[in-house]
């Protein structure tokens, strides 16, 4: 018979990063702690991987998973970044699709999810919509459920995967730039609420002047005049915190 | 100081769009800590990209798992286990062969000290029971000496304060001569053990010697 137990920790950056202090000093209590606390999350990217990966024991799949957490509390530069999750997953992630069941298959995957990825940029761009899985499934070749395996694993965990010659493969897309991200922010916060309004309707969702002028209540010029002047502002923050100002 | 021209800015924010959401920006996303400014440009992407909308019910079936799981008993073992393997108890085993590494340090040391001694033809003791060669490490943890006996024989002896050597096999070797011995207790003193060479066997050239651990 099996008895539950209620965790008795709770999961925060602070409580991690606490422990990941401890274990790195050698105390092997804060590692049982760490591996208590996390335990639901590993066995979530385990569940979610096997049903991706059905021909590998979901046992092995979890003791591969675990030692790459491990490993990924032993290796966290704690002082660099305290986001400790993120670390651990790529860890985790290293540990399965190098095990020898896995690995077999891996160009495989990772074929299909370069596919994937490639043909999402590109109907994103093309239907300025989200593509459907059908759609995808058409512009890859690939068939719907090869698809959502892909879309499955992409989600969990990036495939790590190394050229024939050792060095990595660069991921096939292109992740925010976070300081661009605070920037646009920031230079977004300068403006009226109706000025960002303007501007994330205008570049964010491809609306038309005469559009927004009809959700907004005013007329197409004023919309045009409002997005020039936003743009104007916007600008200036651009050149005094940007790249090319600073 | 200059500003971003209207267009540039015109072609980053078309483009920033189609950027996928960093995990950092989608994990507060999904814990309601981003403003309404970034809450509404990460929607505009999640408006369009299919893998940062999979990206996010991802994370929050993370957050769930964090939150809401039970462990077993099963999983307690399994934790104890991984621990375990992740810092292995010392077994027997290990200790035995870290006493077995430092005395081979030590016999190193002690071959060195008869190599250079005995690297000239094989010498004769100035009468019966003449003590020909002796070796005691720094530490005095390893004492060592060669006794040219009556009959011609040679006895080498090996003395040490060091219990934890207690059973350690040694392979000695001199010229045509091997043997193998093992540090026996002496007592509360200390281990020892001793080889006879016979005369017959004795080597011509005495700086022909091996010393092992086994």
């Amino acid at each position: 018979m099996e008895a539950e137990h209620k965790n008795k920790s709770r999961c925060t950056v602070e409580a991690d990063l606490a422990l990941l202090r401890r274990y790195q000093s050698a105390d092997q209590e804060a590692l049982g702690v760490l591996l208590e606390v996390h335990y639901g999350l590993i066995k979530a990217w385990v569940h979610e991987l096997s049903e991706n990966l059905p021909w590998v024991d979901r046992d092995d799949i979890l003791q591969l998973a675990s030692l790459g957490f491990i490993e990924a509390a032993k290796t966290f530069e704690v002082l660099r970044s305290p986001y400790f999750h993120w670390w651990a997953k790529k860890r985790v992630s290293w540990a399965i699709y190098n095990s020898p069941d896995v690995r077999l298959v891996k160009r495989t995957l990772y074929g299909n999810y370069s596919d994937v990825i490639e043909a999402q940029e590109k109907l994103m761009q093309r239907f300025d919509r989200k593509p459907t899985i059908e759609e995808l499934s058409e512009e890859t070749k690939l068939s719907v459920k090869q698809v959502e395996n892909a879309l499955n694993v992409i989600a969990v965990f990036a495939l790590q995967l190394e050229a024939e010659d050792g060095k990595p493969i660069e991921e096939p897309y292109q992740i925010e730039d976070p300081y661009e991200s605070q920037l646009i922010i920031k230079a977004l916060k300068q403006l009226s609420s109706d000025e960002v309004k303007i501007i994330i309707l205008s570049y964010y969702y491809g609306y038309k002047d005469r559009e927004i002028a009809e959700k907004l209540g005013r007329s197409e010029d004023a919309i045009k005049m409002a997005r020039t002047r936003a743009l104007k502002k916007s600008g200036k923050i651009f050149g005094r915190d940007g790249r090319d100002g600073t | 100081m200059g500003e971003m021209e209207p267009e540039d800015l015109e072609k980053l924010l078309k483009s920033a769009k189609f950027r996928h959401i960093s995990e950092a920006t989608l994990v507060s996303y999904r814990d309601s800590q981003l403003d309404e400014i970034a809450v509404a440009l990460a929607d505009a992407h999640l408006r369009l990209c299919l893998i940062c909308e999979r990206r996010l019910t991802f994370l929050r079936k993370e957050a769930e798992a964090l939150e809401s799981y039970v462990l077993t008993d099963e999983d307690r073992a399994s934790i104890e286990q991984l621990i375990r393997q992740a810092k292995p108890e010392r077994r027997a085993t290990d200790y035995i062969s870290t006493q077995r590494e430092r005395l081979a340090a030590y016999i190193n040391e002690l071959v060195t000290a008869w190599t250079i001694l005995f690297s000239k033809p094989a010498m004769r003791g100035a009468g019966d029971g003449d003590e020909v060669w002796r070796y005691e490490s720094k530490d005095g943890l390893l004492t060592a000496w060669a006794i040219l006996e009556s009959d011609a024989s040679l006895t080498v002896h090996f003395s040490s304060p060091e219990l934890a050597w207690e059973g350690a096999r040694i392979r000695f070797r001199l010229g045509p001569f091997s043997k193998e011995v093992t540090l026996q207790r002496e007592g509360d003193s200390g281990v020892a053990a001793k080889i006879k060479i016979p005369r017959r066997q004795r080597a011509k050239k005495m700086g022909d010697i091996s010393i092992e651990v086994v």
